[in-house]
């Protein structure tokens, strides 16, 4: 709650950060002063005729300021008959767009969010009014009440009561099929206070751009109305009465219809610019583009998808109950029984080829371009991996290991861009190439892994089609070839009944089954690196195993290098052969797995290795290392890690420390990377 | 499929009843059409006897009751304007409205998803700002202003197209036009937006780390996906193209069921009112289950969840 | 079930490619369709044909129903003849399908017809059939518009003596039977006499070749007729109901003549501007106070600006009665009110101060569509009456909703009522106008007083110059001492004419247009 009355205070703020919303929101507020101040403003100008001299040319003062746009066929000043024409046509737009946007959208949730019946008779009900001509509806009640602002508030409210009611119905009808309403459900939450807290925030940005453009849409059909002589009346007005008038007159005084119809065309527009301004600074999907204190992509996702595309969580976020992003605190147990020195893990019987570097980082930089401008989340890091050699690339989550890894990869979203650093394939920098020659690496020379295989398939396509791809792609197999390799592939990966379930849908298939999918898709073509971002973190501990023991058996038939992206200890003392530990954006330390782990050089790595006997159960923090990691905007001179650093001195302030090497093989980033390896 | 279709085939049995139901009684709350259709000096036996001759004398239910048993032997009445069936007037009408509408939303729908797809490709660009820009404006401007402007300017003054009529196809081009302009710009907006999330979605990444072109990216993966919700849009932006045929076929001389209907309601000829709104009904419920048909084509989840 | 649906929807889907097919064929289906609808005007628009853009399709070629104006500009003279027929220009009564006629008792008269005259179906004209359609047109089921409109309270019959002779007798004498059966078209005896008929057969230059519903009707030039030969072969009618779209057909070369047409619509150099026989007023409803003073009624036609409305809303000429020049029965002396708003205004300070409640709230009844930007002029008269010190608001209706306050029985409860109205007296006889209109208990009177009853009374049972001088005295007298109405502008028509054809139109041209009248320029 906390965060959200921040984000109500930094509205204005974020407003004048867009020029375009703030050039809408500004021509909103003089379209609601014209309709306040108007009378006051004109007096009766605006009915004031003069038929012995009509439709005066606009754009001269020579008959004062209200002549500026010229006169009507009646001599009536057209400026000063726009202005009081605001009035009426908000007085008919407002209450008709929030009359039928309240019912609708009320009615569409509270249909979609039980089903049913409920959904069933509304939606019939929906399609009554929809196929209803509104035009006998509006005569009816105009002929039968006579006409009247009140009666054209009802007809079109009436009339578009069934775009909400669907709109609304399918977006919340589609939330509760997902998981946290279920558990909303099941603590007990009564229906209304379930709609109000989990379905209307995340449909009400969608009604809104919907209600924007209705906003016209009334405008244009209050103007219909006026057409046929049932709108407003006489000597009221407003702009769509005088686009309907004016309109006789287009060839001999253009300006008579022109002028109203762009007061409606710019106040529209203005609406839906706002309105999309507005989607976009509530969208928690696209809240990142504004502002990244504003709480990373995973604070209303009932799933991080994008893993740390949006770096830095606001401490709120850590410990709302919704938030299940993959902090290193909410993990369950990790298998991690093993001390820290426990050596050998499967993974290493496959030996390091001793050789170049399949994969080399070097000083790899990425900034987030944000309207404040650029932040930097990946400050220089650097780490290599070797053919058959497993990397394990470790921090908590906002570390920047992820984006380390999108970079890598080029699948950063475009307002993030490397700004620095190389990273050599066989020693080929991949991020030089051009776009063609990178897309013939992707594949056959580099591959990744996503966290949550559910998201990252495809939802429409089926699993066969979306296996086959790889080849037809890179090898321009034939659709039937290329699925008989698809289903070798699922064969090869485990899934049973390879051949039949190709045919089906990642939605049929259970979370172990997606991410085994997920893998056979990125070693298709038997990369030479495979980036795993967080293979495992969405799946349960058995299927956790099953799925690393995939990965490594592919490695060592593969000779892949395996950069294995986590925040899991435990995996990574089991699975890794060398591991790099990153920290704010950059490396901290690194060196082979039972080195580090055994005998941490950097005072943060030893901080989570001490963190991971305490206790386990959900919320708890890092006990050993106080504080929290620092936001990518804001972070310490010097050392990034000193704030929370136990050791920290005043050489941490003044001098950043750099990546030296500790030992064989060994590297730490602190000044006393040595006195720690030494002790 | 032909369960989901029977069924909601059966469903949209009472609504249809409910829409005639309310167009017979709301028709008849609007006066009684014997000033319209009888001279101006008529007598009260003139007018006992029109009433008469079409029932108006009966008490509302019997009519109404009357009306269905003969909708029931396909038999719509006759038109007080025209005294030929009305029935026979609303089919002569429907196939022009249908072929405009046809190809408006034809064109909207391509034209909305290559717009769309573009601004949405990089949000926030130029390109981005151009085409919400343009998209918003398109769809706020006043359809019979736009549809004289373009006889203005290009029959008139440039002498391109025809200012009316239905003979070739260059007469196509302004109704067409003109009824395109208002779905063109909303569908624009829609598909920009479904395709802004969907380009964001992580299976795009998985496609692009595949080394997929952009083209495949855009049209093969993120597509499919955005189509659902500018689907429910797009039917219900045709649903509304009925209001905006008014306009367009009163203006250009169109012969269609959108003036055929606005003229039957001012002209109190409530048999064609009436044959008018059960047929263009029936086309709506049939294009909302077409609309279902093609989400369960679209999407394999809604399939499921259809056949449950 | 389910199942089986789930199986069915999957290999739907795995037909994916076909969806693509699918969505061909839509298009080229419409591409077809299209061609057919297209198609379905024919092209052969030679230099031949006359073709006419009208405001809206009639409703109707029922010859019977020709008083309806949509249908009678269409038939009359064109399709379908009338024994007799009215020059507008001079009010005269021409010969048409009878060359002569005679009063032979105060209740009958006889017609010699023409003869040599054969119908469209080869079928010669005769008394037989011009008896047969003066009773189809009075006395039938089809409720003739022409029998309600020029019949209203007379009963003819009529009988064949020979095939060229005719007698027609009326209940109560008739001084104008000639000119009421020049609204009788006349049909042979094979037409329907219990029907309306789409395809009508008569007498006229040119016969019905295809009426395709909504989008044309052509008439071919009957090579039969019994007079002169028009210029053109075959007239297309088409309608837009678009008053600038009208125009820009005319100067775009899509159309011949347009009619209906407003000084705004932008026809240019092919304006043709005419008087018509209709005029504009404002009836008021003198039962209810105020408008039961005649002080207000007189500072209501004081405070209209007849001029201002002239000049910036409709095309017309001021006026001070409801029947134009060549009307029988027109008076000349009867002038247009002159806009005083002082004198307006001291009349209802004047009434005021005697008690009248000039605050009682008057309503405007308008009419949607009744004249070129209608709302627009009851703007203009709501200001002026505004200004004089009267309480007034603006009701615009459409034609069924405004036809409850025009017609008797008027609507209960609705207050003061001033009603926008328009008059056209197609027929050229004040008795059309005088008694529907100012007698006490007219159909569409909402006042009147017993002496004026009196005198149009007297003035219908009169002829030839004691009938004009009878009518016009009624409406000095009506202006003078009753002031039931604000007249406002006796209308002005324009219609667009092409440079290939001559047309001179008349005052009658909106309710018939002779195709005959129309040459070719060169």
């Amino acid at each position: 709650m906390a965060q959200k009355d921040m984000s109500r205070f930094r509205w204005p703020a974020l407003l004048l950060q867009d020029r375009f919303a703030f050039a809408a929101a500004l021509v909103l507020v003089a379209v609601a002063v014209c309709a306040v101040l108007g009378p006051l403003l004109i007096g009766d100008l605006a009915t004031r005729q003069n038929l012995r001299d009509p439709g005066r040319e606009p754009f001269s003062l020579d008959h004062g300021w209200a002549f500026v746009l010229g006169s009507d066929s009646l001599g009536r000043p057209v400026a000063a008959r726009l202005i009081a024409a605001a009035g009426t046509t908000l007085s008919v737009a407002v209450p008709a767009v929030l009359c039928s946007l309240a019912v609708g959208s009320v009615w569409g949730m509270w249909a979609g969010y039980h089903g049913g019946w409920r959904e069933s008779v509304s939606l019939r009900v929906a399609d009554v009014i929809l196929s209803f001509p509104s035009l006998l509806l509006a005569v009816v009640v105009l002929y039968v009440f006579s006409p009247s602002a009140v009666g054209i508030v009802v007809v079109l409210a009436v009339a578009r009561i069934p775009v909400y009611l669907r709109t609304a119905r399918a977006e919340s009808a589609e939330l509760r099929s997902r998981l946290f309403i279920d558990a909303a459900r099941t603590f007990g939450t009564t229906g209304w206070a379930s709609i109000r807290r989990h379905v209307a925030p995340t449909v009400l940005p969608t009604l809104l751009t919907v209600a924007a453009l209705d906003f016209c849409f009334v405008m244009l059909t209050e103007s219909s109305l006026s057409f046929l002589g049932i709108g407003i009346q006489p000597p009221d007005v407003s702009w769509g009465l005088m686009v309907a008038q004016g309109r006789q007159e287009l060839q001999s005084a253009w300006w008579i219809a022109v002028f109203p119809g762009l007061a409606i065309v710019i106040t529209t527009v203005s609406a839906t610019v706002l309105a999309a301004w507005a989607r976009l600074s509530t969208d928690p999907g696209q809240r990142w583009r504004h502002g990244l204190r504003r709480g990373g992509s995973r604070l209303r996702r009932p799933r991080p998808a994008r893993g740390d595309v949006g770096p830095g969580p606001s401490p709120t976020a850590e410990s709302a109950p919704t938030g299940e992003g993959p902090d290193l605190t909410e993990t369950p147990p990790p298998p991690l029984a093993v001390s820290p020195a426990h050596a050998v893990s499967p993974a290493q019987a496959g030996a390091p080829v001793a050789g170049a570097d399949t994969l080399a980082v070097d000083g790899l930089a990425v900034d987030i371009r944000t309207p404040a401008g650029p932040v930097p989340v990946v400050r220089g890091v650097s780490f290599a991996v070797r053919s058959g050699e497993t990397l394990a690339l470790l921090g908590e989550s906002g570390c920047g290991k992820s984006m380390t890894a999108h970079a890598v990869a080029g699948l950063l979203d475009p307002a993030a861009e490397v700004v620095g650093g190389q990273a050599r394939l066989d020693g080929e920098d991949v991020l030089a190439l051009g776009p063609r020659a990178r897309r013939r690496l992707a594949g056959p020379g580099l591959s990744i892994v996503f966290q949550d295989a559910l998201s990252a398939l495809n939802p429409v396509l089926t699993v066969g089609t979306q296996l086959a791809e790889p080849f037809r792609i890179h090898e321009g197999l034939s659709r039937r070839a290329a699925r008989a390799r698809a289903i070798e592939l699922m064969e090869r990966v485990g899934i049973p009944e390879a051949s039949s379930r190709a045919g089906a849908y990642p939605h049929q298939f259970s979370g172990g089954m997606r991410q085994r999918l997920l893998i056979a898709m990125a070693v298709a073509l038997r990369p030479k690196v495979l980036l795993a971002d967080e293979p495992t973190t969405a799946l349960d501990v058995t299927v956790q195993a099953q799925i690393m023991d995939l990965l490594a058996e592919l490695r060592s038939e593969q000779r892949m290098a395996l950069v294995l992206i986590t925040h899991d200890l435990g995996l990574v003392a089991e699975h890794a052969d060398r591991v790099a530990v990153m920290y704010a954006g950059t490396v901290v330390e690194t060196g082979p797995v039972t080195e580090v782990f055994g005998r941490p050089n950097h005072p943060y790595t030893r901080g989570l290795l001490e963190s991971v006997p305490a206790e386990q159960h959900k919320g708890s923090r890092l006990d050993s290392i106080p504080g929290s990691p620092p936001d990518p905007r804001s972070v310490p001179t010097g050392c990034a890690f000193r704030t929370r650093c136990p050791m920290a001195r005043e050489v941490c302030a003044g001098h950043r420390p750099t990546l030296a090497g500790t030992g064989a093989d060994r590297a730490a980033a602190c000044h006393f990377g040595k006195e720690l390896a030494d002790a | 499929m032909v369960t989901m279709l029977r069924r909601r085939a059966v469903s949209s049995v009472i609504p249809l009843l409910v829409v005639v139901l309310g167009v017979f009684f709301l028709a008849r709350l609007t006066g009684d059409p014997a000033n319209l259709y009888l001279p101006l000096s008529a007598t009260p036996e003139m007018r006992a006897e029109f009433a008469a001759r079409n029932g108006f004398d009966q008490p509302l239910i019997t009519q109404f009751g009357d009306y269905l048993a003969q909708v029931a032997h396909l038999d719509f009445g006759e038109s007080l304007r025209t005294a030929q069936p009305a029935g026979e007037a609303v089919l002569r009408a429907f196939p022009a409205t249908l072929q405009l509408a046809g190809w408006t939303m034809l064109l909207a729908i391509v034209g909305a998803v290559v717009i769309g797809s573009l601004a949405a490709y990089r949000p926030n660009s130029v390109t981005d700002r151009v085409a919400s820009f343009l998209s918003s404006t398109a769809a706020s401007v006043p359809d019979f202003w736009f549809a004289i402007m373009g006889v203005l300017v290009f029959a008139v003054t440039l002498g391109w197209l025809p200012t009316s009529g239905t003979s070739g196809a260059a007469a196509w081009v302004l109704p067409v036009a003109t009824l395109l302009i208002r779905p063109f710009g909303v569908l624009v907006q829609v598909v920009r937006g479904a395709m802004v999330s969907a380009l964001s979605a992580p299976y795009v990444k998985v496609a692009r780390a595949k080394g997929a072109r952009e083209s495949r990216v855009v049209f093969g993966h993120a597509l499919r996906n955005a189509a659902a919700p500018a689907l429910t849009v797009a039917g219900d932006l045709a649903v509304g193209l009925v209001n905006g045929a008014v306009v367009v076929e009163t203006i250009f001389g169109w012969p269609g069921i959108g003036k055929l209907m606005i003229d039957s309601v001012l002209q109190r000829d409530f048999a064609v009112l009436q044959a008018a709104v059960l047929l263009t009904a029936l086309v709506i419920f049939a294009l909302n289950i077409l609309v279902d048909v093609c989400h369960a084509l679209l999407d394999p989840r809604v399939r499921q969840r259809a056949a449950a | 079930m389910a199942g089986s649906g789930l199986a069915h929807l999957q290999s739907l889907a795995r037909r994916r490619e076909r969806a693509w097919s699918a969505f061909t064929c839509v298009g080229v289906l419409l591409t077809v369709s299209g061609c057919s609808v297209a198609g379905a005007d024919p092209i052969g628009e030679g230099p031949d044909t006359l073709r006419i853009v009208l405001p809206e399709e009639p409703p109707t070629l029922e010859p019977c129903d020709a008083s309806l104006t949509a249908t009678g500009r269409v038939t009359r003279a064109n399709i379908t003849e009338a024994l007799t027929e009215r020059d507008p220009s001079t009010g005269r009564l021409e010969q048409a399908l009878a060359t002569k006629w005679t009063r032979t008792s105060p209740t009958s008269w006889t017609f010699t017809l023409r003869e040599g005259v054969t119908f469209h179906d080869g079928s010669p004209f005769t008394a037989e059939a011009a008896a047969f359609s003066i009773k189809r047109a009075t006395d039938s089921d089809i409720e003739c518009n022409v029998d309600g409109y020029i019949f209203a309270d007379t009963e003819v019959t009529a009988k064949a003596v020979d095939a060229t002779t005719l007698e027609v007798s009326t209940r109560k004498p008739d001084p104008i039977l000639p000119l009421r059966l020049s609204f009788v078209e006349i049909v042979p005896t094979s037409t329907d006499p219990g029907a309306r008929v789409r395809k009508p057969i008569g007498t006229g230059p040119y016969r019905v070749d295809e009426w395709s519903q909504g989008r044309f009707l052509r008439l071919k030039r009957f090579s039969g007729y019994w007079g002169e030969a028009p210029d053109f072969a075959a007239a297309k009618y088409v309608w837009r109901a678009e008053g600038s779209v009208r125009a820009a057909m005319v100067t775009n070369n899509e159309a011949d003549v347009a009619i209906g047409l407003a000084p705004e619509d932008g026809a240019g150099d092919r304006a043709v501007e005419y008087v018509t026989n209709e005029v504009s007023y404002l009836r008021i409803d003198a039962t209810k106070a105020p408008l039961d003073d005649i002080r207000i009624r007189r500072a209501i036609n004081y405070a209209i600006d007849r001029e201002g409305l002239v000049t910036a809303v409709f095309a017309g000429r001021t006026s001070g009665q409801l029947v134009s020049k060549g009307v029988t029965g027109y008076n000349p002396r009867v002038r247009p009110w002159a806009y005083d708003p002082e004198r307006a205004r001291k009349l209802v300070a004047e009434a005021r101060a005697d008690g009248v409640p000039t605050d009682t709230a008057i309503t405007i009844i308008g009419r949607n569509g009744i004249y070129p930007k209608a709302a627009e002029a009851m703007e203009v008269v709501q200001d002026g009456l505004l200004k004089a010190g009267l309480n007034v608001k603006i009701k615009m209706l459409d034609v069924n909703a405004w036809l409850e306050y025009l017609l008797r029985p008027f609507p209960r409860g609705t207050g003061p009522t001033l009603l926008q109205a328009q008059h056209g007296n197609q027929a050229g006889d004040a008795a059309f106008t005088m008694g529907q209109i100012y007698g006490s208990k007219g159909a569409q009177s909402s006042y009147g007083t017993r002496e004026l009853d009196d005198s149009i009374a007297k003035a219908q049972l009169a002829s030839g110059d004691e009938r004009q001088k009878a009518f016009a005295d009624a409406f000095a007298q009506q202006n003078d001492e009753v002031v039931r109405d604000a007249v406002m502008a006796n209308m002005t028509g324009i219609l667009a004419l092409s440079p290939n054809v001559r047309y001179r139109p008349d005052s009658a041209t909106n309710d018939e247009m002779r195709l005959a009248d129309m040459r070719r320029a060169d």
